[in-house]
């Protein structure tokens, strides 16, 4: 994406009551010509040559005419980006180096069409928005490093409806998505289990194979361990829960790995939790500044890979 | 900038459809059909095959117009235009070559942009019909072709694969209704240069001409079968009564038994002696691609712009190929010429050496038995009065020699230029000078706006007649024959005429019926008001204009100025009305006011995750509090009904809304 002089200028925080949510307005849009609005221009000098030289007065009236139409080209591009409001939909966490969607919904009180949507060099998403309803927009991000990714600048254009002229707007979400780092397979396809009988004895099972009893419905647990039976007969929301008794206890250590880069190391922490949760295990995760008790499920999952992600990351 | 050029490369699948490469086509049809009327007939059956091949080739794949083929299609194309044209280089061959350009470019197209370059060359190609035409059907044929055009534009720039094609034909008129005031201005204030900046030969020029320079029997009555109009006359007082109206345009005075010729080496200027009132007028002349202007009986003088020929005929230095006004006098009473040099005399005395001896001989003895020449006009008067002499605008052909001999004494049936013919010959072989005179007679008087319109089937051929101290005289022979023609003009006149054949011109004794009487005569003064306002706006009148909205003073750079500041000013009115009016923004107060309700339910533990419609966030809330549910609920229907609804929030709903949230009061949790 240019980000040249003009671009620079125009990078603002949204602004409003919402941090996450803007309407376009004059400060934002900008409209310039293409290269088709150029050679257009040049076909109307053509023209006017032709009348000159031809003393013809129709010829002058087409020619203005579709210079009149140029000029009016300008009001409807701009028009088909001027009061366009956005906010950013629901994040998903990604993973480093693979395109993820950054979605944004849009709405507005007219129709408009073909707008485009793009992030840097990636591939470009092309929508129409319907009159009073909400559309959501997927544009396609590629995250580098794992941490807190900021999408950063959105390029929002139309050339709508003749072409010759391009109203575009940079837009600059105050928002963070959460990158994992990127899986690389490891040596050893797991660790081998240890054994250790102390934390055998307190292990709080949230997932197994028999059911040990309900417990009251926590934000989180998966919806398919709640007993629905018990709340169609009104007594509540519970969630069973199971129990494997298990000798010994999975863990992922930083320790385990022997690789000098903590990159790799974290690369290779996500693909055992990946696995191990694919497995259906039960694990637990050890990092140098903290210790993540064992677990499973796909809310473990989640909160093991942001503790690899935000490993040593600053906070933004 | 760079980057917008990924806005214009679109899904090209889309030209593959079947309905768009029909649009496109059809597109081609609309532009290129004025085309019919003047170019070689070959370029239909050109681009018709072309278009046929592509929609053929639309199942193959994208780029199936292979360079082999393309280049044999230009080659064709170049030795058609090279046979038609040869190696001239004008207006027909150029356009020729556009056009060819213009569907090789259809044919070869498989990207979009290939197609807006079609579009584009579409344009111009429009505005090039009007090279040949430029009266109100083209101007009404260039605002649909362009309208289509436009639609086409709009069409390539959906991202939908379906043409939605009444949403594009209202946008591209509310466009082009948009741009229509910038195009008045312009046409109004932008200077008219001196041109041409180059010249391209007018080789096949299409011949619109009235009267053409020589005269035979026949050629005026294939004329008078047709009604455009030849030109319009502003009285500046009264307007002349119709048998007055004649106007010269031409003056025969060469026969060679067959055809009247123009050979007019008159020594001398003739002398004009006036008599009578002078009568003021202002032509405004269709364009005929020759020099003559048409000029009432008799032109005192004129100005430098124009020529006045020995024989008193009015003409212009440059051939009239466009719409053109000029004021002139007319002295309808007058002595022309009182003396004539013995050479003039000779000169219109001249016959063909033999033939027509009965007509001859018959003459001699009419102009010995009369006595004098005004006697022997009288009688010959008679002469035609008393036989079967019949007025028609087809009358039998006659060949061979003796055409006046057979005219007079057999067939004894045709039209203006046969009669006027006939008499100037029977004059001259009585002894007296006289020459034939083209032009057009009477015309028919648009009371709406009160001008005086002659059309081509009022051409005439009339006599004149040199006498002794009386000098040129007007001698119509078609008043002997057929008088109401000339009382009455072509359309009325000749109906009451016994002598006149009816069955010839019903189709032009059209329009008696009053509604239909009035509506030509509506369509003719706005004809008329178009060809003074927009074909006739030159260099002369823009400063007339300029004049009086007062602006002759200021310099050209003050009126591009005012241009400027017009143009902006309309600007700005429209995109008020279609960019700030359309989006109104809900107001900020709601969005204040459901920030509060968002942080009450903040300070419990419940705030709204940034991503969280209203709808949404009242559900998550249902579920981890079902006794919040109801009321949360309520508020944030109402709230997401008042933002994304249809109707504009009124002061009322936003009170409401401000109260409710302000009662929204949450217990803490225990």
């Amino acid at each position: 994406m240019k980000t040249g002089f003009i671009n620079r200028r125009h990078v603002t925080e949204p602004c409003g009551l919402d941090k996450n949510a803007c309407t376009l307005d004059f400060r934002r849009i900008l409209v310039l010509p293409t290269w088709h609005g150029l050679l257009f221009f040049f076909v109307i000098i053509l023209m006017l040559i032709a009348s000159v030289n031809y003393q013809l007065n129709l010829g002058y009236v087409m020619t203005f005419l579709l210079f009149g139409l140029m000029l009016i080209g300008i009001l409807h591009t701009y028009r088909n980006l001027y009061g366009l409001s956005l906010r950013v939909g629901r994040l998903q966490p990604a993973y480093a180096g693979e395109p993820c969607v950054f979605p944004i919904i849009v709405s507005h009180t007219r129709a408009l069409e073909n707008l485009s949507f793009q992030w840097h060099h990636m591939d470009m998403v092309s929508i129409d928005v319907k009159k009073h309803e909400e559309t959501s927009v997927a544009i396609p991000v590629l995250p580098k490093r794992r941490g807190w990714f900021r999408p950063g600048r959105i390029r929002i254009a139309t050339i709508y409806p003749l072409g010759w002229f391009c109203a575009w707007c940079m837009i600059d979400f105050d928002c963070e998505i959460i990158v994992y780092p990127k899986p690389k397979a490891a040596g050893p396809y797991l660790p081998s289990r240890q054994t250790n009988i102390a934390q055998a004895a307190d292990y709080q099972a949230h997932c197994g194979d028999d059911f040990h009893g309900l417990q009251a419905y926590q934000r989180g647990d998966s919806l398919r361990h709640v007993a629905w039976r018990a709340y169609a007969q009104e007594k509540g929301l519970y969630t069973k829960k199971f129990v494997t008794h298990v000798s010994q206890a999975l863990w992922l250590d930083w320790e385990m790995l022997d690789d000098n880069d903590k990159e790799i190391r974290l690369g290779k922490l996500c693909q055992w939790v990946n696995d191990a949760t694919e497995a259906n295990l039960t694990f637990g995760l050890r990092l140098p500044n903290q210790i993540i008790e064992q677990g499973c499920g796909a809310s473990h999952q989640r909160h093991c890979l942001t503790a690899l992600a935000l490993y040593d990351e600053p906070q933004p | 900038m760079i980057t917008s050029n990924a806005l214009h490369r679109h899904d090209d699948t889309r030209l593959f459809t079947t309905t768009s490469l029909a649009v496109l086509i059809s597109l081609q049809g609309i532009v290129l059909l004025p085309v019919v009327a003047y170019l070689p007939l070959w370029i239909w059956p050109f681009v018709c095959v072309l278009a046929l091949l592509r929609f053929m080739a639309l199942r193959k794949s994208a780029n199936y117009a292979g360079f082999v083929s393309n280049g044999l299609l230009v080659l064709l194309a170049i030795m058609l235009i090279l046979y038609q044209y040869g190696l001239s280089w004008n207006r027909d061959a150029g356009l020729t070559l556009l056009i060819i350009a213009f569907s090789l470019k259809l044919y070869e197209a498989y990207k979009q942009r290939d197609v807006i370059i079609y579009l584009y060359l579409s344009y111009f190609i429009i505005m090039t019909h009007f090279l040949y035409t430029q009266n109100i059907y083209s101007f009404l044929y260039m605002v649909f072709a362009t309208w289509a055009t436009t639609v086409v534009l709009i069409a390539m720039h959906t991202l939908k694969q379906e043409y939605q094609f009444i949403k594009n034909v209202r946008l591209a008129a509310t466009m082009l209704l948009q741009a229509t005031p910038f195009m008045l201005i312009l046409f109004f204030l932008f200077p008219r240069l001196p041109g041409p900046l180059w010249s391209l030969s007018n080789a096949n020029l299409q011949a619109d001409s009235g009267i053409s320079d020589t005269m035979s029997p026949g050629v005026i009555s294939k004329l008078a079968q047709t009604a455009s109009v030849a030109f319009r006359v502003r009285f500046n007082d009264k307007i002349v009564a119709s048998p007055l109206r004649y106007f010269r345009v031409y003056v025969f005075d060469y026969y060679d038994g067959k055809t009247w010729y123009k050979n007019q080496i008159v020594a001398k200027k003739p002398a004009l002696i006036k008599k009578g009132p002078m009568v003021q007028y202002e032509v405004m002349m269709e364009p005929h691609q020759q020099k003559w202007l048409a000029a009432l009986d008799m032109p005192p003088g004129v100005s430098k712009a124009w020529n006045l020929s020995n024989t008193h005929l009015v003409s212009a230095r440059k051939t009239i190929d466009r719409p053109v006004r000029y004021a002139l006098q007319a002295y309808p009473r007058y002595i022309l010429q009182p003396e004539l040099a013995q050479t003039d005399l000779l000169h219109y005395l001249q016959l063909p050496k033999s033939g027509d001896e009965q007509a001859r001989r018959f003459a001699e003895d009419l102009r010995a038995e009369a006595g004098s020449d005004g006697l022997f006009i009288t009688q010959l008067f008679q002469f035609f009065r008393q036989n079967p002499f019949i007025y028609t605008l087809t009358p039998k052909t006659i060949k061979g020699s003796d055409q006046i001999d057979t005219f007079l004494f057999s067939s004894r049936q045709g039209f203006c230029e046969h009669y006027a013919g006939a008499f100037t010959f029977l004059m001259r072989a009585a002894g007296i000078p006289a020459r034939v005179v083209v032009g057009y007679q009477g015309g028919e008087l648009n009371p709406l706006d009160d001008y005086l319109v002659v059309r081509q089937y009022d051409a005439h051929a009339w006599v004149e007649v040199w006498l002794q101290g009386r000098g040129w005289i007007r001698v119509d022979p078609t008043a002997a024959v057929a008088p109401a023609r000339i009382e009455l003009g072509m359309r009325s006149g000749l109906s009451h005429d016994p002598f006149f054949d009816r069955a010839n011109v019903a189709n032009l004794l059209r329009g008696e019926i009053n509604w239909i009487k009035l509506a030509r005569h509506l369509w003719d003064a706005f004809d008329a008001r178009w060809n003074d306002w927009i074909l006739g706006y030159n260099r002369i009148v823009q400063k007339e204009f300029f004049k009086k909205l007062g602006l002759a003073k200021m310099g050209w750079t003050v009126i591009a100025l005012i241009t400027l500041a017009s143009c902006v000013l309309f600007l700005a009115i429209l995109c008020f009305v279609l960019v700030v009016r359309r989006s109104r923004k809900k107001p900020a107060r709601l969005l204040l006011d459901y920030q509060r309700f968002c942080h009450k339910l903040a300070r419990i533990g419940l705030p709204r995750a940034g991503h969280e419609g209203p709808v949404a966030y009242a559900n998550r809330i249902a579920n981890t509090h079902p006794e919040l549910a109801l009321r949360v609920r309520r508020i944030c229907r109402y709230y997401s009904m008042l933002r994304y609804g249809r109707r504009k929030v009124t002061k009322k709903q936003l009170e409401r809304f401000h109260k409710i949230v302000k009662r929204f009061v949450v217990d803490n949790r225990p």
